[in-house]
């Protein structure tokens, strides 16, 4: 099940395509060293393309072809399990170089983790099977604040903004109260 | 101290909500233990030998006498009447029945106290110098640096399933009280050639079953750009540490495989990278200034006419057993007129770092009177007061005294580093609080131990080196063989700015032997030192040698 913001995202026509498969119509995503060694055929396809990224094996790869992956319309982040946190390193870096396009965490997840990965700027998370939603729902809500600043805007409010506002309340308070001088 | 406000203490409620909710699942069996562990260590609960152990963060080590009090009455209600302060400062509590601990977690948050990241592979519980503020030496308090360090690590998205636990220690003075060459990474406060004061970072530091004295990967950086710098750390260790075996995950591994520079290379060019875009994002000056309004000193000027320092004087002149616990236990103070004063928690025969309720509440009610209501954790397992008037200091041993806490040890033999070992841990080979106790009552009266001098005694009860035994002066390993403990002794090792990791001297000794081993190594020191001189000065002059012949002549 696919889970997009906060909530269930119902189609989804992705499809992912092993390394010398034949290419079907529609959108696929292909791994990277595919992606990379058949940019020209890939291009030509009426369908987009998304990109595999496995920490596991990718990242001196994706490391030195930032550019290329820029072009992919969606990255699937790849988490072997839940304990290994490379993914969000993957998913923050590919943000702060600019990519715009779709990046979704796939594989091994917690719940506790889905706040996380939205700040570090995935878009959708691919949740297996058996997994409650709700638990999931619940546990991107769990914490309503956040103190690290340059990371994505989610349900979770900063408090280093929301600190600057208190102060700015309180001034303007302070300014209604005093009358001014003359 | 800093003060929560409405949003560091909503964000605490809502994880004990929150914990709560996962406590609940695992009593019900929605959760199996499998499930809930990972979810139980993000929040300080671990299942020990006999029962769950609970451990609450003491950030950088700094107590108020209202939170030493919330411990107290932990102790009292949902354990067996006692803690057990840590060497990273924080305070264990090794018999919570675990559908108590939401509750516990509870009582915590009410006080701003929290067992957030306290275990779990992720940046644990930042530590600090225990005289931060006060002390002499120091060139600036680094406690401000390390609020800003809890805050921006608390939850952080990107990091907190890192390939093991990290440990940041800060220290603002040159004489290093943090030991922080031992940690992942040691931020050690000094100024550059024009004067202003910023941190040495020095990474790949620690201790286990792969000690490493760590490596200066920037000489100085500018104090604003701390969090940005330890993003770029942070974000090459999360990609590049090893997470193919949990015993080579450390950051020490990463940074010893591919080299100090390599990892100083990466670490720059991640910061570079990134430098515009994380330090527009920084806290701004206003945050910062406001973090380190809290810490200000609580007392005010010097004492003028050092009336103090002479009223100290005359009662140390008078009391032989008040003076001979003012040299161990009082440090230069920042501000004439004051000391900081160590309370030992190293009684002779006891748990080095457990204390009572009632000992705890003593020492806050003693910190309420004496020092501005604020105590300190050491890394020695000891408590601090940092802010006692020097015309007090005599007044405060009686009330120590009165409470079974004036052991005139601390940084002598006796003041002995140890972890829980075998009577409470499952990672344990060996027990190591019993020969903590036999050790230091074999060890001889306040008297010996000021004429044996300055001496570091660590033990751990396995190689994961929970009580330092590698940075010791004497260190002492635990291990098993064949359904035998036995134990190994380090001579040499040094948690301060001369950090060194201590050498084996050969095999190891009984548990009934460990005391003579030691008593002879002492022996052996006290024949050959020179005027002047402590242990590790006498070791580093003439090696293992001496010792070797002392302690192995057939």
């Amino acid at each position: 099940m696919l889970l997009r913001g906060v909530s269930v995202a119902h189609e989804d026509s992705w499809r992912a395509v092993d390394d010398g498969e034949d290419l079907p119509a529609g959108k696929v995503t292909v791994t990277l060293r595919r992606f990379l060694a058949e940019r020209e055929q890939l291009a030509a396809r009426a369908g987009e393309v998304g990109v595999h990224i496995d920490p596991g094996e990718d990242l001196a790869l994706a490391a030195g072809h930032a550019a290329a992956i820029s072009t992919a319309a969606l990255v699937s982040v790849i988490f072997p399990a839940f304990t290994d946190g490379r993914g969000f390193s993957v998913i923050r870096s590919l943000r702060r170089r600019g990519y715009r396009g779709e990046i979704r965490a796939i594989g091994k997840l917690l719940p506790d983790q889905f706040d996380f990965l939205r700040r570090c700027g995935a878009d959708s998370v691919e949740i297996a099977d058996g997994d409650d939603v709700q638990t999931w729902l619940r546990e991107a809500r769990a914490l309503s604040l956040a103190y690290q600043s340059g990371y994505a805007q989610t349900t979770a409010r900063n408090i280093l903004e929301a600190r600057a506002q208190a102060n700015r309340a309180t001034l303007r308070a302070t300014a209604i109260t005093t009358p001014a001088k003359t | 101290m800093y003060r929560y406000d409405e949003f560091d203490a909503r964000l605490v409620r809502e994880r004990v909500a929150q914990f709560r909710g996962q406590v609940a699942r695992r009593l019900s069996g929605e959760l199996s233990e499998e499930e809930f562990k990972p979810l139980r260590l993000m929040n300080g609960v671990y299942l020990q030998l006999h029962a769950y152990m609970l451990r609450v963060a003491v950030p950088y080590g700094t107590l108020s006498s209202r939170q030493l009090r919330k411990l107290a009455h932990i102790a009292a209600v949902y354990d067996k009447n006692y803690g057990h302060f840590t060497t990273r400062q924080n305070i264990q509590f090794n018999w919570p029945q675990l559908r108590d601990i939401p509750d516990i977690l509870g009582e915590l948050s009410e006080v701003e106290m929290h067992a957030i990241q306290t275990s779990g592979n992720c940046i644990r519980n930042v530590t600090a110098d225990p005289f931060a503020g006060a002390a002499a030496d120091e060139i600036e308090d680094p406690r401000p640096i390390c609020e800003l360090i809890r805050q921006w690590s608390t939850f952080h998205p990107e990091f907190t399933f890192l390939p093991r636990k990290f440990k940041i220690a800060v220290t603002g003075a040159p004489h290093d009280r943090a030991a922080i060459k031992v940690h992942d990474i040691g931020l050690r406060m000094h100024r550059n050639a024009a004067g202003a004061p910023g941190f040495e970072v020095v990474v790949g530091g620690g201790q286990g079953r792969t000690p490493m004295i760590g490596k200066t990967i920037r000489r100085w950086l500018a104090r604003d750009e701390i969090l940005a710098y330890l993003e770029a750390i942070m974000r090459v260790y999360n990609l590049h540490g090893r997470r193919d075996n949990k015993y080579k995950a450390r950051v020490k591994i990463l940074v010893h495989e591919i080299g100090a520079a390599q990892f100083a290379a990466q670490v720059e060019r991640e910061y570079e990278n990134s430098a515009g875009q994380a330090r527009k994002a920084l806290p701004d000056a206003a945050e910062i200034q406001r973090i380190a309004r809290y810490f200000a000193p609580p007392i005010g000027g010097a004492e003028a006419d050092g009336e103090g320092a002479k009223k100290l004087r005359a009662a140390r002149g008078t009391d032989g057993d008040f003076d001979l616990w003012c040299r161990a236990s009082l440090a230069a103070h920042k501000i004439p007129g004051h000391a900081i004063v160590t309370v030992s928690l190293k009684p002779a025969g006891g748990i080095p770092g457990d204390a009572t309720a009632e000992q705890m509440r003593s020492v806050a009610g003693l910190a309420e009177r004496f020092s501005h209501g604020e105590v300190r954790v050491s890394h020695e397992q000891n408590l601090v007061l940092p802010w006692v008037r020097a015309a007090e200091v005599h007044e405060l041993w009686r009330g120590l005294r009165d409470s079974g806490l004036a052991a005139a040890n601390a940084g002598l033999a006796g003041d002995i580093i140890c972890c829980p070992g075998l009577d409470y841990c499952t990672l344990a080979t060996a027990r190591s609080i019993p020969v903590a106790r036999q050790l230091s009552l074999q060890l001889g009266g306040a008297k010996r131990q000021r004429d044996i001098g300055g001496l570091s005694i660590n033990i751990s009860g396995c190689i994961n080196a929970c009580g330092h035994h590698h940075v010791g002066n004497i260190g002492i390993l635990g291990l098993e063989k064949k359904g035998r403990e036995f134990y190994q002794i380090t001579l040499g090792g040094s948690a301060d700015e001369n950090a060194a990791i201590g050498d084996i001297v050969g095999p190891g000794f009984a548990a009934e032997e460990v005391g003579d081993a030691v008593d002879l190594v002492v022996g052996t020191y006290l024949k050959i030192r020179r005027a002047g001189e402590t242990f590790i000065d006498t070791y580093r002059r003439v090696g293992t040698q001496p010792f070797k012949e002392a302690l192995y002549a057939a």
